[in-house]
């Protein structure tokens, strides 16, 4: 019990053959074991050298099975990758680039090429010159919340709504962005510029 | 890979009302978090166990998160979380075993207000999710600068995480349309010389998840700063 393992994870382990004890022996048993229950109680106690009493040799017995009947771990960490749920997750985690490739079997009408755009389809370099530009669309979901008054209580309306938004980067590093909004007067519009301060 | 017990990590939900008591313990595999919240939960176990965890997480409970070092963290998923089961079937059991991934509201809109939390900082991949997240017109190639002057104005923050490294990349749309107007101007960029659809690299997640080499998970988080990849 003095060990330094002993004291570290203050933990012993009692071996012994066990006997039919009645009686009174029985509740000094108790009654000491309560005594030395206590944590730091031990050290009260005789240390225990090997002269104390005589040693016990352990019988020999079979061979001992040792079974684990918890989940395999090792496996699961290999499967769990392969899992529905996070399948579930690929939209939020990992980028996602659809582009169509390829020739239309008919020429495409500007109705088609509108969808294509917003669709996100159509994304990629287009211009000549000095109006070379990278064009990419996206959806926006827009909400709206507005309350309405009924008496005593308050009714709070959600409205969602998409909208398509088209973000230019030009060669020349001017940067623009266009949404469903028209466009607002000069020195107030959206059109993004960097700024002379940032400019390299 | 041997000896995954080191690299899970141990989510415990209590709940005790009048009559009854419920201490459930279940294994984390994968989880992203910041301070108290959290962001990604991934565990598995039973059926009831997981169902008792979904319910939890669906009513913005308090989790005791003990992580594969041993320190440990009371974490909540927020408001509105997502919960996605799957389930494993495992040759020798009866019953498959359950898989849960829970996203807080803000993770599942990831990148929406100018933060994008990655499971792993490689900089072709982030700048792949940014130009994905934030509809961006972008290049490729360009991921070099752009991730360059985020590392350098200190926009990556280091998550906590088991079984990912992930990181916290603050920067809003119009931000990075200046650094890529910046690096155009300046040539640092190179626009491309043909016109079309631009040609990006595919990424995949189980790749991602299953690249993470073992004695990163065990690194504290602090260290991790240290090792982003330049």
């Amino acid at each position: 019990m003095t060990d330094e393992e002993s004291v570290r994870f203050r933990q012993i382990a009692v071996l012994g053959v066990r006997r039919n004890i009645r009686g009174t022996a029985l509740e000094d048993n108790k009654r000491f074991l309560q005594s030395i229950s206590p944590y730091g109680s031990f050290h009260a106690l005789p240390e225990l050298t090997p002269s104390s009493c005589a040693p016990y040799s352990a019988p020999p017995s079979g061979e001992a099975a040792l079974g684990y009947r918890g989940l395999p771990y090792d496996l699961l960490e290999d499967l769990l990758p392969n899992s529905g749920a996070w399948r579930q997750t690929i939209p939020f985690l990992m980028p996602h680039e659809d582009v169509a490739t390829g020739r239309p079997i008919t020429p495409l009408h500007g109705g088609h090429v509108g969808l294509l755009c917003t669709a996100g389809l159509l994304n990629g370099v287009f211009g000549d010159g000095g109006e070379r530009h990278i064009a990419r669309w996206r959806s926006v979901k827009h909400v709206t919340t507005f309350v309405e008054d009924d008496g005593d209580t308050q009714i709070v309306h959600y409205r969602e709504r998409w909208t398509n938004e088209l973000r230019l980067v030009y060669a020349d590093g001017r940067t623009l962005k266009l949404t469903e909004t028209p466009a607002k007067p000069e020195g107030e519009a959206d059109a993004e510029r960097t700024s002379e301060a940032r400019a390299a | 890979m041997q000896n995954a017990h080191l690299r899970l990590g141990l989510l415990e939900y209590q709940r005790a009302t009048e009559k009854i008591s419920t201490r459930i313990r279940v294994r984390v595999d994968r989880y992203v978090g910041e301070d108290s919240k959290g962001h990604l939960l991934s565990v598995f176990g039973n059926d009831s166990d997981i169902g008792a965890i979904t319910a939890a997480v669906h009513e913005k409970a308090t989790f005791t998160l003990t992580f594969p070092n041993g320190s440990s963290k009371e974490v909540t998923l927020g408001e509105n979380p997502s919960c996605y089961k799957g389930s494993i079937n495992l040759a020798d059991r009866k019953h498959p075993v359950r898989h849960l991934v829970a996203a807080s509201q803000e993770f599942h809109a990831n990148g929406g207000v100018g933060s994008t939390i990655l499971l792993r900082y490689q900089r072709e991949e982030a700048w792949a999710i940014l130009v994905s997240f934030l509809g961006l017109p972008g290049e490729p190639t360009w991921a070099d600068h752009v991730l360059g002057v985020m590392e350098k104005e200190e926009r990556i923050k280091n998550l906590d995480g088991i079984g990912c490294r992930p990181v916290l990349l603050s920067a809003t749309t119009e931000e990075l349309l200046d650094w890529i107007g910046d690096g155009l101007r300046s040539q640092t960029l190179n626009f491309p010389e043909k016109n079309g659809p631009i040609p990006w690299p595919r990424f995949s997640l189980e790749q991602a998840l299953r690249s993470i080499p073992a004695s990163h998970m065990l690194e504290s988080t602090e260290s991790l700063i240290d090792s982003i990849p330049r």
